[in-house]
């Protein structure tokens, strides 16, 4: 299955671009760096967060329990001072001298009261009776002070019931210590009460709790709460007491759920008291936060990516613009543009590759010309060789018919013979020329026809016919003299005296048109046509066609596919033979190559 | 540039935007930016005791909510004009909602039915008119009667003869024909009186039936009994204040049906913000009452006494 996934891939890589490609790495990368650093970031931030509110959950209940020690030390002292430096020792100036100590803490202290053992009142400041139908010895403050007699209690908040006044109920919180009391030379035992205002006690949490959300409690080592912001609300039910087994957890950071809200809660004991200090933050506070936060570091990453994306884009295009180019001018160089110039900006490398690929195209260029070039030499010289081998046959014959006429004492035809063949040899070699006059040409034409017509004994008659200003157009040369050896070859076969072989030259605007016409057996259509075309092979009796094949093949290769010969024949009417030229002056032709 | 990139370049683009949108709202989260409700809190204070806790639970009540509260304290004794004054004008600062306790229910609901701005009224008190007030807020009579009744039938049937104490006050009589209505059912005599020493005392000397007083309020329990000797009449009372409380420690009052005005004043509060806020809300609240005796006094003391 891999495989295949693999195969599947690569086999889609492969369609795509350089530059989809190069794009992709970029955003595919910008993205894995920008979201692994993000979530990373994210996470790193919201634990610093969660530890921001701990501790600051910390610092809170730190500073009120700095608080909250400090008023508990200070009734304590209260409480010592009563006892170690009144009740113990000043038995008759006990009055005011809780009258002074109630004055200096009456902003703190609701009352304060001294009872013996059997819960009768010594003293009690401001001036109270106990109420008559209240038996202290009974109350929770009373029976702990004996209880343990060396401790200071303290007690949860209640109402100050056991005094008569006419001021109201308030709440304290009830501060009792067992005390041995001085009366005249007896000791005797009682309890020593200072009833706490709860309103100094709350004062501290009120200036510490910032919010609903954000918030302070106090509860005893029991559970029971001492002090809540929502106290009044828990009472009537309004509102969930916190569980009391919070009291159990011991000093440190919780995150918990109190009243039906997720919290984080901070849990500090007070000193000698044992109460345990609640400070509470709610989560969904927090949690709003980190929601946020989340979706912050989310926008920062797609701000990230859409950077990377619009610079990708471009460094893309600035990086593969040049290679494409570079494409796109080898497609056109495999198409045949060899002359195109190729693109050579971008970077170092492309510029070299740029630059080799001209260079080759170059040498490419040159190289096919070169080809072509020595192949038309070699045709040319393959058509010059063949063109060579053909002389040679007719000079042995000629001299041959020369030397039979002197045998035949026909001194005067020898003589004509060999004077036209000395003409017709210099024709021939015009001094290593390829390209001479028309008028050399059928003149050279003249002359092998008069050694003909000697050697055939008026077999056939002939004419030469030109028009008015042929004489100085340029022509190959020895390209007539093989068209009318075929006529005469031929042609004039089996025409005894009947046969007529016309050469006309003559010139239709910038075309030269040199006609030999007979009147000899003529030839079919397709022989005609296979005389013409190298690729077929034609074979008669007298010969395979070369010199006719030899003839258009030379006027093609130095004037162009459009010239050549034409061949327009019928049997037993007779041939004409059309050598179609452009008609150039001589001394013009320079142009093609000699 | 190629379709796909321009379509991913502007997806990734869109994302931003809503992320960032995300980020600075609480379109997700679903914190409300709750708005700070404007409430207005006008309290004629006739001397009542629990005035105090129902500051307190309007206060309480407020802070959970996020009001901000405006409490004006009227003194009984200001003349009408002064008190609607003291309504024009907060009308004018553009208060969301109004919780009256007053007496004066009839002039100050015709005033505010010329006004042209409508808002929510909750009224603390008994037997609001209908359809003038959003939200009324008291203390269960019905129940509260009949609770009454009912102990004062099982101890002392036939034989008892209940008279209602009432003040000047407009509330306080229309609590004492509420109470009359209700005790109509039972087999005891009922009878109001507007208290006074000389009424009172003559009303003790008359007749032979066990005379059941019962003050209904605060401060005429209060009064009542100073009128009384040890033992020589039965006092109950509707409503407590510390010096009848006090007074039920001194066996000087039998027992009182006490209401929590710090609970009335937090539902108070309550209805007035979800009034404000145009949510649904319960138009008709009543706290319960509880039957306080020197038995059981200090365990109802978290009832009676709203620590803070």
């Amino acid at each position: 299955m891999w495989e295949k996934l693999k195969q599947k891939y690569l086999k889609f890589l492969l369609k795509q671009s350089m530059r989809n490609i190069i794009y992709a790495i970029i955003v595919i990368l910008t993205l894995g760096v920008a979201g692994f650093v993000g979530v990373f970031v994210s996470r790193n931030h919201k634990e610093e967060q969660k530890q921001t509110v701990v501790e600051d959950n910390q610092e809170l209940a730190e500073q009120i329990n700095v608080s909250m020690s400090q008023y508990i030390h200070s009734m304590m002292r209260l409480s010592d001072t009563l006892y170690y430096d009144i009740i113990k020792n000043e038995e008759g100036q006990m009055e005011p001298m809780f009258q002074a100590m109630y004055d200096g803490y009456k902003d703190y202290v609701e009352s304060i009261a001294l009872f013996r053992q059997d819960g009768t009142l010594l003293q009690v400041k401001p001036a109270l009776s106990v109420e008559a139908s209240q038996d202290v010895t009974q109350e929770e403050w009373f029976r702990q002070a004996f209880e343990r007699s060396e401790n200071i209690h303290f007690f949860p908040p209640q109402i100050q019931d056991c005094f008569e006044k006419d001021t109201g109920f308030p709440w304290v919180i009830p501060m009792s210590r067992f005390v041995q009391i001085s009366e005249g030379n007896f000791v005797k035992e009682g309890v020593l009460l200072i009833n706490i205002k709860y309103s100094a006690m709350s004062e501290i949490f009120r200036n510490n709790n910032p919010s609903p959300e954000r918030y302070a409690f106090l509860m005893d080592g029991s559970g029971r709460l001492i002090y809540h912001p929502r106290h009044a609300l828990i009472n009537s039910g309004f509102m969930e007491a916190p569980p009391a087994s919070l009291a159990a957890y011991k000093d440190g950071s919780y995150e918990t759920e109190i009243s039906g809200d997720a919290v984080f809660c901070c849990i500090k004991t007070v000193g000698y008291t044992g109460w345990k200090i609640v400070s509470v933050i709610s989560q969904e506070r927090v949690q709003g936060y980190r929601v946020k936060s989340t979706f912050f570091m989310l926008a920062v990453i797609c701000q990230v990516l859409l950077f990377f994306m619009i610079v990708g884009y471009y460094l893309s295009a600035v990086l593969t613009n040049p290679i494409r180019n570079l494409e796109e001018d080898v497609k056109k160089i495999s198409e045949g543009d060899l002359d195109l110039k190729v693109h050579t900006s971008g970077s170092f490398e492309v510029y070299h590759l740029g630059r080799s690929i001209q260079k080759m195209s170059v040498k490419i260029r040159q190289l096919m010309q070169e080809v072509i070039r020595e192949q038309e030499e070699k045709r040319k010289s393959e058509l010059d060789s063949l063109q060579a081998q053909i002389t040679p046959h007719f000079l042995y014959n000629t001299l041959d018919i020369v030397v039979w006429m002197i045998e035949e004492d026909r001194k005067e035809d020898a003589a004509q013979i060999v004077t036209s063949l000395a003409r017709l040899l210099r024709i021939s070699l015009s001094k290593g020329k390829n390209i001479i006059t028309v008028s050399d040409e059928l003149e050279h034409v003249r002359n092998y026809l008069t050694i003909q017509s000697l050697r055939a004994k008026d077999q056939f008659t002939w004419r030469i016919e030109k028009e008015k200003g042929v004489d100085c157009l340029a022509v190959i040369k020895l390209i007539v003299q093989p068209i009318v050896e075929n006529a005469i070859y031929h042609g004039m076969e089996g025409m005894y005296g009947d046969g007529e072989i016309v050469i006309h030259a003559y010139r239709e605007e910038d075309d030269l048109y040199i006609s030999v016409k007979d009147n000899g057996m003529g030839m079919t259509q397709e022989q005609a046509e296979a005389l013409l075309d190298y690729t077929r092979e034609v074979k008669t009796a007298k010969g395979n066609g070369l010199g006719v094949r030899n003839v258009h093949e030379r006027i093609r290769l130095h004037f162009g596919e459009a010239y050549g010969l034409k061949i327009i024949s019928e049997v037993d009417e007779g041939t004409e033979v059309l050598l179609h030229l452009p008609a150039v002056m001589y001394g013009e032709h320079e142009k093609w190559a000699e | 540039m190629g379709r796909v990139k321009k379509i991913s370049i502007t997806l990734v683009a869109v994302l931003m935007v809503v992320f960032m949108v995300l980020a600075s709202t609480n379109l997700v989260t679903g914190e409300e930016q709750e708005e700070i409700k404007k409430i207005s809190v006008i309290v004629e204070n006739q001397g009542e005791s629990g005035t105090d806790d129902f500051k307190r639970g309007i206060e309480e009540a407020a802070n959970a909510k996020r009001a901000d509260i405006d409490y004006i304290e009227i003194n009984g004794e200001e003349e009408t004009e002064k008190i609607l004054e003291y309504i024009r004008r907060e009308r004018e600062n553009g208060v969301q909602a109004m919780i009256l306790l007053t007496d004066r229910q009839q002039t100050v609901l015709q005033y505010l039915e010329s006004g042209k701005k409508e808002m929510p009224l909750i009224w603390v008190n008994l037997d609001s008119e209908d359809g003038k007030v959003t939200a009324n807020i008291t203390f269960d009579t019905e129940v509260m009667a009949q609770e009454l009744a009912e102990k004062i039938q099982k101890e002392y049937g036939e034989q008892a003869e209940v008279v209602l104490l009432t003040n000047e006050r407009d509330s306080v009589k229309k609590l004492s024909l509420v109470l009359e209505q209700e005790f109509a059912g039972y087999s005891f005599a009922v009878t109001r009186m507007k208290i006074s020493r000389n009424a009172v005392r003559k009303c003790l000397d008359e007749g032979e039936k066990k005379k059941i007083f019962i003050g209904c309020s605060a401060d005429v329990t209060e009064q009542a009994s100073l009128f009384f000797r040890e033992n020589e009449a039965v006092l109950l009372g509707i409503g407590y204040s510390d010096k009848v409380l006090q007074n039920i420690r001194e066996g000087k009052i039998d027992g009182v049906m006490a209401y929590s005005m710090y609970s009335i004043g937090f539902y108070a509060m309550q209805s007035a913000v979800t009034a404000a806020e145009k949510k649904d809300f319960e138009p008709e609240i009543q706290v319960p009452c509880k039957w306080i005796t020197k038995e059981n006094m200090k365990s109802e003391y978290d009832f009676l006494f709203p620590i803070y």
